[in-house]
């Protein structure tokens, strides 16, 4: 597992970009070395034979049990907005999403 | 050396599905344009915190009716999956959508080009949910979660198109099936169904499989011929200078008409997906999906065929009338009613009643004249009790107000006479009137018959056989030579 | 006798005679908190208002008598990620910090039909990540019996409030040990149920396929209580058990040995590493269960190994989309300056500690494209593998016993700034939530003047077994009524 992967200050900056983290340069740099002793350590598992055993991605054994197709009461506005850090007209607002043309 | 250039077309089309409520919760689906913002809202719509999704049974049902339509192989076990990105209009950070076992594969769509049929394999229709509104003014963007969970199908075919028309094409066919299956509301201008294309071009004859673009919002039949028109002679451009397409996601500018880049909102595709542990796996009872079948009405293809055959309409007659199904199914129960053949039918449900359904704005569903009552008109038309003008009026009036057709055409004195000493009288009175016409008629201007034949019509309100009128001025005319 | 020291039982003995008023024991609560807390620092949020409210109506509740249960009229505190309309719910993280959910969690509906009286919400490592609560966004929880030593995680506050007599029961919450260890760690009984035993709408998730709330509280029977008002199919959750609720304490009532019940021990439990003292205890506990009458046998379970590998991949993933709606667009913090990219930059880099940001990052590389096979795939299957362990284990056992966690409780600061080596804290606990099944943490002994739990754990939908092994253990010995110091 951990062998081939290159963990360094890039790889660590490119994860951070796509999970919308800010690292500083310290924060950077202990990631990096936690994530190579982390890395290194869930490794154990190569050595465990998989090749014929499905993942178990559920807890329970429920299957899908869909609802019915039937309008409930939804929530007042206010109750929704009153937790957003801005709102306006019933808006929830945000700095502007930019769309280049 | 002018290089040519083969572009090759694949289309994701995502249609909203007619449901009462939303896809993982009870909120009722509205018409996002014109509800006030954050009315159809809760926990599970918004992302709050610990809200959990629960699956609309309806809109599982709605999208096995399109797979099996589409010919698909239907999975007895789907998974949901998360598809994660940041955007504001997505409340929880993840879509939830499927990924790796969708519900229906391998389906196919014909559609008619200039050469011929064309076999358009379907790779997967798949359930997922729809996003927020966002709106922009000034500094900011608004943001409305009314739409949030709106169920809707993704249609993704394999990369069999070869031209924008052949995109519109199938497009236009796929809105069809969707509103005849009565799985989508059809309204394109409110946005329920939304395409997005895939596009590459390779020099003509090769294999090559160069970069391809991806183009989002394409809202009408339009833009999505449009935008891949553009894109086509873009990407042709660029490799006729030698320069390399770049593999990203493009916008589309409906009033430039124009494909522009996207980048730089949203890095490299790394969604993530991984299976949405909130939902079990989607378990189907074969039975259920069969039952589901049993209840699939004809498609257009197949009512096409069959009114070729059964009424002997000719190809594009058959196909206009059965490109929407209330269309179709209005004039099958006028032509099962009537004595006059269906190709008499067609030409009054093409000319007058789709004049009027087109400029009263009307739902064929919604039109209250019965079949039955415009069979009678029709006939009463075929087989001469009234004339066509007066059996246009009559109809109009029929649309309008509703009645009987026999006994609007009693009041109005509409019915039709062949009586020849009745017209006689008439004939003779306008030669009479009107003896500067019969001179210049006389005199070689034979054009003027028909205003004759007006006049006559005029003076008998339309009750002269128009035929029987003709035959006795001429009659009367020669004789006024002599 | 003050009303602090009496079980859920007894309480609602005085409660239903009308020798107390709701009230009068919620005042003698809230009261211990104001006087107690600022040592044991168990709560994030005491709603006092709220609190009083309820009683008042528990008390007309129980004038009249009509819709009265065991609970009627209880206090209770619930781990801060557990959604209160109107009341705070934190997740202990800065991210959250004014957030008032507009919704209650189907387990905090349940309590309030049954006319329970919230006292407040309970400390936590942020989102769950942690075994200690150090990783607490505001503060960190204190164990009653040492002050100076952690009460465990991620759960502490509601292990800490119920050691220290500052809440007759709480609501946890179970991601990989999160009830056990702490209850362990400060002498309570803690329960963790079945995947889907209890609903998990409200229940704001670590990890959507391992999480589960349970209650804690200083008895079995208490416990048994707690869980039968709780536990039930819920429609808002598609995990959630369709299974008929068991009437758990009559049940306990009616028992009155263990015989014919086998349990296994795994021999996979009892490793180096294992603190001496612990082991003894939990060895004498065994023997006190064989001699109820259950019939004692080793098993194996080969990958126990394996176990906080494929743990903490899967939460690695989880954890990262679930966190991914903390972006400050809708709720919660949100720093406003600049553009949209540093509304969420700045609100994630502000929001989020240590641990939470190294989990995201893990999953996110876990999940990207290139390492999915290699890390969450091969955990899931390895999962499997590890379920199956469990499933041979009870064709021949109705309950395995072990350890909850190799020591007692470590001192804070000890492990916080190893990640790994606290991850390793989770040894004996993660492998009951990668199977799904329950488990049930009991007080077994002392050592040093901090207590020692044993697990007991059980196939799905096992609780009644599970609590019946604790209750004949806890009315033959008396680890479970010590108080610590504080008391
Ligand atoms: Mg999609
Ligand atoms: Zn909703």
């Amino acid at each position: 597992m951990s062998s081939e992967i290159r963990v360094d200050e890039k790889l660590v900056q490119e994860i951070a970009s796509l999970a919308r983290l800010d690292l500083t340069e310290d924060e950077t740099r202990v990631f990096v070395s936690q994530f190579k002793d982390i890395l290194d350590y869930v490794s154990i598992l190569n050595e465990v034979d998989t090749e014929n055993v499905s993942p178990a991605y559920l807890s329970s054994s429920s299957k899908n049990a869909p609802r019915e197709d039937v309008i409930e009461v939804s929530v007042p506005t206010e109750e929704f907005l009153a937790n957003a850090p801005e709102s306006k007209d019933d808006y929830v607002l945000i700095p502007r999403v930019h769309i280049e043309q | 050396m002018q290089l040519t250039y083969e572009p090759i077309i694949g289309l994701e089309v995502h249609a909203e599905l007619l449901t009462k409520s939303k896809m993982f919760c009870g909120c009722e689906v509205v018409d996002s344009i014109t509800a006030k913002p954050n009315r159809y809202i809760c926990p599970v719509c918004t992302g709050q915190p610990g809200a959990l999704p629960v699956l609309n049974q309806k809109a599982v049902e709605l999208a096995v009716r399109v797979g099996l339509a589409l010919e698909c192989q239907i999975h007895v076990e789907s998974i949901f999956a998360r598809k994660n990105y940041f955007y504001p209009d997505l409340p929880k950070g993840y879509q939830i959508s499927q990924y790796d076992q969708p519900l229906a594969t391998d389906g196919k769509l014909l559609i008619e080009t200039e050469s011929g049929i064309k076999k358009i394999r379907i790779r997967r229709v798949h359930l997922e949910e729809d996003t927020g509104k966002l709106s922009h003014a000034n500094a900011h963007s608004f943001i409305d979660y009314n739409r949030s969970g709106v169920p809707l199908l993704e249609i993704v075919t394999e990369p069999d198109l070869r031209a924008p028309d052949e995109a519109k094409a199938y497009a236009a066919k796929l809105h069809a099936i969707l509103r005849y299956l009565d799985v989508n509301s059809g309204d394109m201008e409110k946005g329920v169904i939304r395409f997005e294309a895939n596009v590459s071009v390779r020099e003509a004859g090769t294999e090559k499989l160069n970069n391809r673009t991806e183009i989002k919002n394409l809202n009408s039949f339009r833009s999505l011929a449009q935008g891949i028109e553009y894109e086509i002679a873009r990407q042709s451009e660029i490799y006729s200078r030698g320069g390399i397409v770049e593999q990203e996601t493009l916008g589309f500018n409906e009033a430039t008409g124009k494909t522009y880049s996207q980048r730089g909102k949203e890095e490299a595709h790394d969604y993530r997906y991984f299976p949405e542990p909130d939902l079990p796996p989607l378990v189907l009872d074969s039975d259920w999906i069969e039952s589901i079948r049993m209840t699939l009405l004809e498609l257009p293809d197949a009512k096409t065929k069959r009114f070729i055959s059964d009424f002997n309409l000719n190809p594009s007659d058959a196909r206009f009338l059965t490109s929407e199904l209330s269309l179709a199914n209005y004039f099958e129960r006028v032509a099962a009613k009537s004595k006059s053949s269906a190709k008499i039918v067609h030409s009054w449900i093409a000319g007058e009643f789709m004049r009027y359904v087109n400029e009263s704005g009307i739902d064929i569903a919604d039109i209250t004249l019965s079949p039955e009552s415009f069979a009678q008109l029709i006939d009463m038309v075929t087989y001469k009790t009234i004339g066509g003008n007066a059996g246009k009026t009559v109809l109009v009036e029929l649309l309008q107000n509703g009645g009987d057709p026999a006994q609007i055409v009693k009041e109005k004195g509409l019915t039709q006479v062949s009586d020849e000493s009745f017209i006689q009288e008439a004939v003779t009175k306008v030669l009479n009137d009107n003896p500067s016409e019969v001179e210049k008629y006389l005199a070689g201007k034979e054009t003027l018959l028909q205003w004759f034949v007006g006049q006559v019509a005029r003076a008998t309100k339309g009750k002269a056989d128009p035929n029987v009128t003709r035959e006795l001025l001429v009659k009367g005319l020669v004789e006024r030579k002599k | 006798m003050k009303l602090h020291e009496l079980t859920i039982r007894e309480t609602h003995e005085l409660l239903s005679s009308r020798k107390i008023s709701s009230e009068e024991l919620t005042r003698d609560y809230l009261e211990r908190i104001q006087r107690l807390d600022p040592q044991v620092k168990s709560y994030v949020t005491v709603s006092e208002d709220v609190a009083l409210e309820q009683a008042q109506k528990a008390d007309e509740c129980l004038k009249s008598g009509e819709g009265l249960t065991p609970l009627t009229g209880i206090p209770y505190s619930a781990k801060d990620s557990i959604s209160t309309r109107g009341v705070n719910t934190t997740c202990s993280s800065k991210i959250l910090e004014n957030y008032k959910p507009f919704y209650d969690a189907t387990a905090i509906k349940k309590l309030n039909s049954a006319n329970s009286v919230l006292l407040g919400k309970n400390n936590m490592d942020e989102f769950g990540m942690g075994s200690s609560t150090e990783n607490s966004g505001f503060f960190t929880t204190r164990n009653p019996w040492n002050f100076d030593h952690v009460p465990g995680g991620s759960s502490g506050g509601s292990a800490a409030t119920v050691a220290a007599g500052l809440a007759p029961f709480a609501l946890g919450e179970d991601t990989g040990g999160s009830v056990r260890m702490p209850a362990s760690f400060c002498g309570v009984t803690g329960l963790k149920t079945t995947y889907g035993r209890v609903s998990r709408y409200g229940l704001i998730p670590l990890v959507s396929s391992f999480d589960t709330i349970g209650p804690m509280a200083r008895s079995a029977y208490d416990v048994a209580l707690v869980l039968e008002a709780i536990a039930g199919h819920d429609p808002k959750d598609s995990t959630s058990r369709v299974e008929s609720v068991q009437s758990y304490s009559e049940s306990l009532k009616k028992t009155e040995n263990l015989r014919g019940l086998r349990i296994g021990i795994p021999k996979e439990y009892f490793v180096e590493g294992l603190d001496k003292e612990v082991e003894a205890s939990v060895r004498t506990a065994i023997k006190q269960i064989e001699g109820l009458g259950a019939d004692v046998v080793e098993v194996s379970l080969p990958h126990t190994q394996y176990a906080i590998p494929v743990y903490y991949l899967i939460l690695f993933a989880e954890a990262s989309s679930n966190l991914a709606k903390y972006d400050g667009v809708r709720f919660g913090l949100s720093e406003r300056t600049g553009d949209l990219m540093d509304v969420y930059l700045k609100t994630r880099e502000a929001g989020f500690g240590a641990e939470a940001k190294r989990r995201i990052m893990l999953g996110t590389f876990a999940l990207s494209a290139g390492y999915y096979d290699a890390y969450y795939l091969k955990a899931q299957k390895v999962r499997a593998l590890i379920r199956q362990d469990f499933q041979k284990a009870f064709e021949t056992c109705d309950a395995l016993i072990t350890p909850v966690a190799p020591t007692t409780a470590f001192r804070i600061g000890e492990k916080i700034s190893n990640p790994l080596d606290m991850y390793l804290s989770d040894v004996f606990v993660v492998a009951v939530n990668l199977a799904g099944i329950p488990a049930l943490s009991v007080p077994c002994g002392i050592s040093n003047g901090l207590p020692i739990g044993m697990q007991i754990i059980g196939p799905h939908l096992s609780e009644e077994t599970l609590l019946r092994i604790g209750y004949l253990y806890q009315s033959q010995t008396d680890w479970h009524t010590k108080h610590p110091p504080c008391w």
